[in-house]
């Protein structure tokens, strides 16, 4: 019992180490990959705390991650207020709306809710790309809005490298695996997965449907915006192709269902498995044959599914208790632990 | 005694169909009620109305003298009415025992007193699977008592049980039967489906007979048994001598 507790404090600590060491020898080419792979972790993570605990399947949510992104952009250029300020009210914005959203397609059923979020997502991307005000906002339409670059700005969330962007996402994505975590081995999650499981039989043990999908969205919502934020302060840009289009929403998902949906740590192990077999592949042989990478792609994608139809997320789980189990017999200390749990 | 449920001039139509016609009957606190009846007869439907799965066409159904006929199916529970589904339907990906809990989350918010009390209920019911293994896998009459133990989980006044018996084998039929009975000792109303006469019959106090949708015969077992109208619907001859 205390040699386990030793030994997952350890490789807990190991893996936390090379997160934070990862980025420090490579170019910034690669670190661009690294924060990206970051990004995508974080968002599927969101997107996993409605759509994976609860099952239904949200094509959509780029959408919010826009509308935190944008809110938090908007008060920054007509109001100076700092984005570190600015996300929480993106956040929390994006929550209510979010709920409101949730509140009438949560009574859809299987593919219907799916439809209506694929349909959200085309409605909220034509109506900013045909509109330059909102509310008498300036929202620049189609063109986007341009972030300032002043240089090396802490406070106003920028950055001169890439560095500090990538430990910035990382504790982003270290809290909502945290959070979605807590979640797990809270009632509302064991109430979620009853929920996806079978409405009916949880309906009949007092749970009500709607409040407690409402209460996940909301949340999922809140953690999603963040990553809006930080793409828009990252690229110093957002635009509504960028942030409210079909390919941001579509990649949030993949992710999460490649990598096992549901799972808390899923959404990690599949963006760490697609974003940088994307960038490499379209590195690689994006020049030789039109289209070769993104076919590529798809084939992975398709042995993933059809092999792994629950995602990657119980092997990758397997090998890291194979290797860490491996790796710790190597280890002085194991045999210290077990010697002191004899004596 | 008082009534527990009491069902006024229930009436449901499906479309053209009429499974419920006109169904009155009560069920007295801390008794074992049995609904038998030929397949169609309208047993389920009954439930799904006393459950507030959906409401009837017409007619009121009370119970602890509220009227629930419009209440939502997810107060039920917390009001203390709980119920299993004929065909089991257990929260696959979960263990046998994260499915109890979902039960006895409804009274307890913290996890390890709802963990310690799904223990319990797995203990008291005799589950026999391992209790961390997914429920997906388990045998039909470990799957008929989870359902049994996640209703049970909720804390019951009153508890339906849709043919938890179907499937298994006489052994399995009577460590159930001690199971419900040890259940309404602890102070549990029971209203049970069942299709097994012989299993009815010395379990229950009082019988309702359906046939297509109507009350055909209420009663003890004994005046059930040797109804005319009773045998020539449903019992047939060999019961009559019972």
């Amino acid at each position: 019992m205390k040699e386990n507790l030793l030994k997952g404090r350890l490789f807990a600590f190991l893996d936390l180490a090379l997160l934070l060491v990862i980025p420090l020898p490579m170019g910034s080419y690669e670190q661009d990959i690294l924060i990206m792979v970051l990004f995508y972790a974080f968002a599927s993570t969101a997107w996993n705390i409605i759509c994976g605990f609860v099952g239904t399947l949200s094509l959509g949510h780029a959408v919010y991650l826009g509308i935190g992104g944008y809110i938090s952009t908007l008060l920054l250029l007509n109001l100076q207020l700092s984005p570190w300020v600015g996300m929480f009210v993106g956040a929390a914005i994006t929550s209510v709306i979010g709920i409101l959203i949730g509140f009438p397609c949560f009574r859809l059923k299987g593919p219907y809710f799916t439809l209506a979020s694929i349909a959200l997502g085309n409605i909220v991307l034509i109506w900013v790309q045909n509109n330059e005000y909102l509310f008498g906002i300036d929202i620049k339409g189609a063109m986007g809005l341009l972030l300032p670059q002043t240089g090396n700005q802490a406070v106003a969330f920028e950055f001169a490298g890439k560095l500090p962007y990538y430990y910035i996402m990382l504790v982003f994505l270290l809290v909502v695996i945290l959070v979605s975590r807590l979640i797990s081995r809270s009632r509302l999650g064991y109430y979620l997965v009853a929920i996806r499981s079978d409405p009916d039989a949880a309906e009949s043990l007092g749970i009500p449907l709607v409040r407690y999908k409402l209460i996940a969205m909301a949340i999922s919502t809140f953690f999603i915006s963040f990553a809006g934020t930080f793409y828009a302060q990252y690229y110093r840009y957002i635009g509504p192709d960028r942030v409210f289009g079909n390919d941001l929403s579509v990649q949030i998902a993949l992710i999460a269902l490649i990598g096992g949906q549901g799972t808390i740590l899923g959404p990690l192990f599949g963006a760490i498995l697609l974003v940088p077999l994307s960038s490499f592949l379209s590195e690689y042989f994006g020049g030789t044959l039109p289209g070769l990478h993104l076919f590529i792609y798809g084939v992975v994608m398709m042995l993933v599914v059809f092999y792994m139809p629950n995602g990657i997320h119980d092997y990758v789980m397997r090998f890291f208790r194979w290797a860490e189990g491996a790796l710790w017999k190597r280890l002085p200390v194991s045999k210290a632990a077990s010697g002191k749990a004899e004596s | 005694m008082s009534a527990i449920i009491q069902m006024e001039h229930i009436t449901k139509q499906f479309g053209g169909l009429k499974a419920v016609n006109d169904f009155c009957g009560d069920v007295e606190e801390h008794s074992i009620v049995g609904l038998i009846g030929p397949n169609g007869a309208g047993k389920t439907t009954l439930f799904n109305m006393m459950a507030c799965t959906f409401p009837p066409t017409s007619g009121k159904v009370r119970y602890c003298g509220r009227d629930i006929t419009r209440a939502r199916t997810s107060d039920m529970a917390g009001m203390g009415l709980a119920r299993t589904f004929q065909v089991t339907k257990p929260f696959g990906s979960m263990s046998v025992l994260d499915n109890i809990m979902v039960g006895t989350f409804l009274r307890t918010k913290d996890r390890k007193a709802a963990r310690q009390k799904a223990e319990d209920i797995y203990r008291f019911l005799g589950i026999s699977c391992d209790p961390d293994k997914a429920s997906c896998n388990s045998t039909t009459v470990d799957r008929k008592k989870l359902e049994v133990a996640r209703a049970l989980a909720t804390e019951p006044k009153l508890l339906l049980l849709d043919e938890v018996m179907a499937g298994c084998n006489p052994q399995e039929k009577l460590e159930l039967v001690q199971v419900i009975r040890k259940i309404r000792d602890s102070g549990v109303t029971i209203i049970i489906i069942e299709h097994d006469i012989k299993t009815i019959m010395t379990l229950c106090e009082k019988i309702f007979l359906l046939h297509r949708g109507e009350k055909l015969v209420e009663g003890t077992p004994e005046e059930v048994a040797n109804d005319k109208r009773a045998i020539s619907a449903y019992l047939g001859e060999e019961f009559s001598n019972a």
